[in-house]
This record gives C-alpha cells, structure tokens and sequence, in this order.
C-alpha cells in the first residue's frame, strides 16, 4: 500500500478469523473511504470494550460487570449448572432457549499434548463451585471430540466425589462436530434428552 | 523433481489447526516413526474428520519436515475409549509424541501401539498393558537396560531377597539391601520386568515404579500433563 498506517490497519483487520489479505483490504478502504462515521465509532466500541470486558467471576462468560446476566438472574435455576467449552457453546445454548439453569466456562478442553491439564481448564474453579453451591446436577455438554469426552469424564469423576448427578447432552450432534454449529432445534433436544452419566 | 507419494497406515497423535480449512497432524506410522503433515479439511458436506485411536489410510508427499497429505481416510474401525480407558490412550499418544523420533523405523512399535489400544478398548486389566507398553517403548528407544545381567556381567538371579540399584545411564547393579528406596528392585521384580508377564504385573506395583524412574531422563524438565488427569 500507500501509506504505513493503512498497511498496519490491513495487518491489524488479517488477524480476524475468516479474513484474508483480499476482504482485510477491502475492509479497510471501506471504512476509510466511505464510512469514517462508522469506523470511528467502531474505533470508539472496540476500545471501550477492550479496556471493560473481562470474564465473569462465577461462570468466565464475557461481561463488563463482576458477574454477568445470566449468574445474577433471579429466574435462572441454580440447581443446574452446564459446562461447555467456550463462550461461543453459551451463546448457541441460550439461542435454543430451553436450558434455564446456570453455566460454567471451562476456556477448553483437556489436551495433554498442548500443555492443557484440569488447572488450565478451570478445574479448581469448577470444584470450588461443586463445594460451594447447591447444585443438583451437572450438564456437561463439552463437544464429542477425543478431548470433549476426556474432559466430559473427567468433571464426572468430580461432580461424583460431591455426589452431584451428572448428565451428558445426548448427541444428534455429529461426531467430533462442535456445539457452535449445531442448530438450534438439535440443540434444544440435545439438551432436553440428555442422559445421566 | 517428481515427488513420490507414499502410502501409509497411520494414526493421529495430535492436530492442531493451521488455518480455517487446514489442520496440522502429528501421524504415528510404521515406518518413519511420527511424522507432520499438513491435511486440507474436505468439504463441510463430508463429515470425516481425523481423529486419534483410529487406523487409517494416508497418501503424502514432501521430503521436508512438514508433509502434504493427499488423502487421509478411515482403514479400520476406531477403538472405542471411554472413562479413564481415554486418560490412558491421551497418555500413551503423549509419550509417544514426546518420545518418538522422526522417520525412524518403528514398525515394532507401531504394533505396540496398536496392541496397547486393543487392550485399554477391550481388556480387564487395561492399566497393565500401559505398563507392558512402556518397557516396549523403553526398548524401541533404546533406554532398556539388560534385566538378565547385572553392571558387573554376573546373571541377575529373580529372587525375592536379592536386590538391585538401577541406575539409568549402566543398568542394574547387585546390592546388599540396607533400607528400600526408590531406585532398588527385587531380582524378582526385574524377572518379571523381563518377562512381561502380564498376569504377574498386576499385582506388582514395582513395574510402575521402574518405567516412571527409566522414562524420566528421556522426559527431561517437563512431565506428562496426562499424568495430572489421573490425580
Ligand atoms: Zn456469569
């Protein structure tokens, strides 16, 4: 290009996920050439959102508060809890709308392999709140992957030492596909006829 | 230069992904030992997905560490892991990607694999047959050492009150026993060490010991994260 800073805008926009050098370029002609309007504004949301969203203190959803709208809502049942691998897993869950209970965020999957044991998943966490909170059963709903399963047994051995029941989502789910992509309706049955571990 | 492609039974160890549509894979094979080579997700129609514990069938090509798969496909059923059975196949792919060596023949171990998932889909007794995998490990790489023969070339007699100090870098040395510490074996211990005698191992929580202390050097600094799984 013509100018560092466009350059630099380029290679800042590649590292989006699904963005190459083509739709990065484009992008940032877009924003400079016909929207600046929106690009400060965009500019202005990302800094803010950057500086004030952090994980929220009981389940690591994102949230600008110290615990998020689902862990502070009357209405969500507190005998359920189901853990998922990532954000992403909650926001296909809650868009299904059957599940009323709370969640955890494990941030991953055991992965030996890659340096990820139960402490990099949040395992001390997650036992913290199995001793401290009076939850009845434990949905775990990590993908069916090699390391969804790992992790899936691995949280039932615990859930048992607190004799809290565990279920496993049933899985119209496709082998080894992960939650984030599954519809809602397949999802929402998933959930509804999950079975006890 | 015609690059040939080579055919090959394989398993995954690991992937990791590259880009959107391409993974990473670490393949076990049996002849080049573990080997990485980049694999292009087919379409999103076609479900396949490479996973681990499942034999199959690969086309490669490339003479340089990183590998182009031309095909990947399913050869065999997978082996069914569940439970703690899983732990044991996430440790075994674990050893085996920190242990083994790049296109190195491996055909005995290759088989060792493939015998050690048969046992921890199938057996009873699945947590002897990790045991009996890593002394076949042991031996693949080369760190065995001689369990007929003691340091000083006399014949280790398998007795229950003679004992041994294993030292890991000369073998195992004749001792008078004075008080049990984490290096000294049985010559009973060592025989079954030998022997592999699977029935015999299970009641023998020496083998463990024994493979923990011989594989450590080759570890180095940083331990099995699969062991953390276990606790
Ligand atoms: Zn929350």
């Amino acid at each position: 290009m013509f100018s560092p800073l466009i350059d630099q805008l380029i290679n800042a926009l590649k590292q989006l996920p699904g963005v190459g050098p083509k739709s990065a370029q484009r992008m940032a002609l877009h924003l400079l050439e016909r929207d600046r309007h929106g690009a400060k504004k965009l500019a202005d949301v990302l800094g803010q959102s950057v500086e004030n969203v952090k994980r929220c203190e009981r389940c690591r959803i994102l949230t600008e508060q110290t615990l998020c709208q689902i862990c502070t809502n009357p209405r969500r049942d507190p005998d359920l809890l189901c853990v998922v691998e990532s954000p992403a897993d909650v926001l296909a869950i809650e868009s299904a709308s059957v599940y009323k209970g709370l969640y955890f965020v494990l941030l991953g999957k055991l992965s030996p392999i890659d340096g990820i044991g139960p402490k990099e998943v949040g395992m001390d966490e997650l036992n913290a709140r199995f001793e401290n909170e009076n939850i009845q059963e434990v949905i775990i709903a990590t993908n069916p992957t090699v390391e969804g399963e790992a992790t899936a047994h691995y949280i039932f051995e615990h859930a048992q030492k607190y004799t809290i029941k565990a279920t496993r989502i049933a899985h119209g789910i496709p082998l080894g596909g992960e939650l984030e992509y599954v519809d809602g309706g397949t999802l929402a049955h998933a959930i509804s006829s999950r079975r006890e571990i | 230069m015609l690059m040939v492609t080579i055919k090959t039974t394989c398993f995954v160890i690991h992937s990791r992904p590259f880009s959107d549509s391409r993974l990473i894979l670490q393949l076990l094979t049996p002849n080049s030992g573990v080997i990485s080579a980049l694999y292009r997700l087919p379409s999103k129609k076609y479900t396949f997905r490479p996973k681990p514990f499942e034999p199959l069938l690969a086309y490669y090509k490339g003479d340089h560490s990183l590998k182009t798969l031309t095909s990947l496909e399913q050869e065999g059923m997978a082996f069914s892991l569940s439970g703690r059975r899983l732990f044991c196949g996430l440790y075994v792919n674990e050893l085996v990607q920190r242990l083994l060596r790049v296109e190195e023949e491996s055909h005995t171990l290759f088989a060792d694999y493939f015998a050690v998932l048969e046992h921890l889909a199938n057996a009873d007794d699945y947590v002897t047959s990790l045991r009996v995998f890593e002394l076949n490990l042991l031996e693949y790489l080369g760190y065995a050492p001689d369990y007929t023969y003691d340091i000083n070339g006399d014949p280790i007699v398998y007795s229950e009150d003679t004992y041994y100090l294993y030292d890991s870098s000369l073998g195992f040395k004749h001792i008078v026993f004075i008080k049990q510490a984490i290096n000294i074996f049985t010559g009973q211990s060592i025989g079954l060490l030998n022997s592999k005698n699977k029935q015999a191992m299970q009641t023998n929580s020496t083998i463990k010991r024994f493979t923990r202390l011989a594989l450590k050097p080759l570890l180095g600094h940083k331990p099995l994260k699969a062991r953390s799984l276990f606790d």
